[in-house]
């Protein structure tokens, strides 16, 4: 077995390019672990990251993957978010039978790592997310449905670079109880052709960067050919900036995280797909 | 036929959609595709009534594509006028941000009128004197270019140039009326709203 160390997956401004370049290496067969020692806690941001992590492993091998070096707490956040329901990865300690039936089967406080691949699932999804914030009387936070609906709904209809083919994403959300007040945290992930691909698709500058590319996104820009679209993650980036939230969107080799303004962190090695996390506060 | 009811939830059953939730802008589309083929062939001064009873959320891409695309359609090549009817506040607002993403775009105005409970109004923007032509029209509901002018003192190619532009945008209807003193449009808020 080979064993692959993870960076802290929930930090998105640390590299990911030595488990990159790694995973690029792997072929069929071949079985690998994951050390988790790094990742002493989790969030739905590294959460969402192991899981497309453990995807490409999984699609590259067919083995499932062993975590290992999992802190309890850690290991008990993954069960209850239904991580391991996804069957490609495993760990060697599970989590008691008591504990596990003591488990509540459903949670009001998050939205366990779902597969969403079809408009049906992300309005069903949606109406789980709206339960949640009715509960948890969010009120102010009436626009998360709306940025849930928008990002799903990139991933897709862009994620496979074909318009006529629906792709797929994975979502994770947690609502938490702090001292300033509740909190929201979304993240919305998908393997597919990345930001850079999409718009490709209709314009043809060149930018070495692809932090370039998910700023002209966020301003509007589609690749769409008939023109319309555009308006998802404008749309998205004024709801989570007039609630003073952060937003992040990882595709190619950069993060690019943007609260009032942008910050954006590049990488020597490109992730697949796209990711988002929203925080909100 | 005065009105013609469209169901939101209605078109999006036989969208695949059967929840409260409307989203993803390529049922939007076909959704559209099924408004527009109810509309061909509806008489001028027919009213569309897009009733959005059951449906708690459209996300912004939907509302784009079943409200501003219809609302353009007409404006192009219809003589009906669209109004929204029970919309409630989360989808009033996608609304209103598709419409203000829109006009950040293209740079074009595409006011659409809804109603809540008996009372009329607009989502979108008008210039001020559209605006406070448009409020005119609901409150008095028949207006033409002459009373206008008389209200807001105001030259009649004025008045006139401002009722043409509300119908032009699909906002009003109008009839041809022709008396002692020549043939004069009169425009008309319908009864049916």
């Amino acid at each position: 077995m080979i064993q692959l160390k993870l960076p802290n997956l929930s930090d998105w401004t640390v590299k990911i390019d030595g488990i990159c370049w790694q995973i690029g290496k792997l072929s069929e067969g071949q079985e690998i672990s994951l050390d988790m020692q790094r990742n002493k806690f989790i969030e739905p941001a590294g959460v969402l990251m192991l899981f497309l992590i453990c995807n490409q492993i999984f699609n590259r091998t067919g083995k499932k993957i062993l975590l290992e070096n999992l802190r309890l707490d850690v290991q008990f956040y993954l069960d209850s978010v239904k991580f391991f329901d996804h069957k490609i990865v495993y760990a060697t300690e599970g989590i008691s039978l008591f504990t596990r039936l003591t488990r509540r089967t459903t949670s009001k406080s998050f939205v366990e790592l779902t597969q969403i691949s079809t408009p049906e699932s992300v309005a069903s999804t949606c109406e789980n997310i709206k339960k949640i914030l009715d509960y948890w009387k969010l009120d102010k936070f009436d626009k998360v449905p709306t940025i849930f609906l928008e990002l799903c709904n990139n991933s897709l209809e862009h994620s496979l670079g074909d318009p006529e083919q629906i792709g797929e994403c994975y979502c994770i959300l947690q609502a938490y109880r702090s001292p300033k007040g509740p909190k929201l945290k979304i993240s919305i992930g998908d393997l597919g052709v990345g930001i850079r691909n999409h718009l490709k698709i209709k314009h043809e500058w060149v930018y070495n960067s692809d932090s370039v590319y998910i700023k002209k996104v966020l301003g509007g820009l589609s690749g769409r050919v008939d023109g319309t679209g555009g308006m998802g993650l404008p749309f998205v980036k004024n709801a989570v900036e007039n609630l003073n939230g952060m937003l992040a969107i990882r595709s190619g080799q950069s993060v690019v995280f943007y609260k009032n303004k942008y910050d954006t962190f590049e990488f020597s090695t490109s992730f697949p797909g796209t990711q988002c996390q929203i925080i909100l506060e | 036929m005065d009105l013609l009811r469209v169901l939101v939830k209605d078109i999006a059953k036989e969208i695949g959609l059967f929840g409260t939730v409307l989203t993803f802008r390529p049922l939007g589309k076909k959704a559209k595709t099924m408004i527009i083929d109810k509309i061909y062939g509806l008489a001028p001064n027919v009213c569309l009534e897009l009733d959005f009873s059951g449906v708690d959320l459209c996300d912004v891409s939907f509302v784009d594509e079943i409200i501003i695309e219809v609302q353009l359609y007409l404006r192009l090549y219809r003589e009906n006028l669209m109004f929204l009817s029970n919309l409630n506040k989360d989808i009033i607002d996608n609304l209103e941000a598709a419409l203000a993403l829109r006009a950040s775009k293209t740079s074009e105005k595409i006011p659409v009128l809804y109603r809540v409970d008996s009372s009329i109004s607009y989502l979108g923007s008008l210039e001020p004197n559209l605006s406070e032509t448009l409020e005119l029209l609901i409150q008095k509901r028949v207006m033409s270019a002459r009373e206008l002018a008389e209200i807001k003192e105001i030259a009649i190619n004025n008045a006139s140039n401002r009722l043409k532009k509300l119908w032009d945008m699909n906002l009003v209807i109008r009839e041809e009326k022709i008396d002692s003193s020549g043939k004069q449009h009169i425009y008309k808020m319908p009864a049916v709203i």
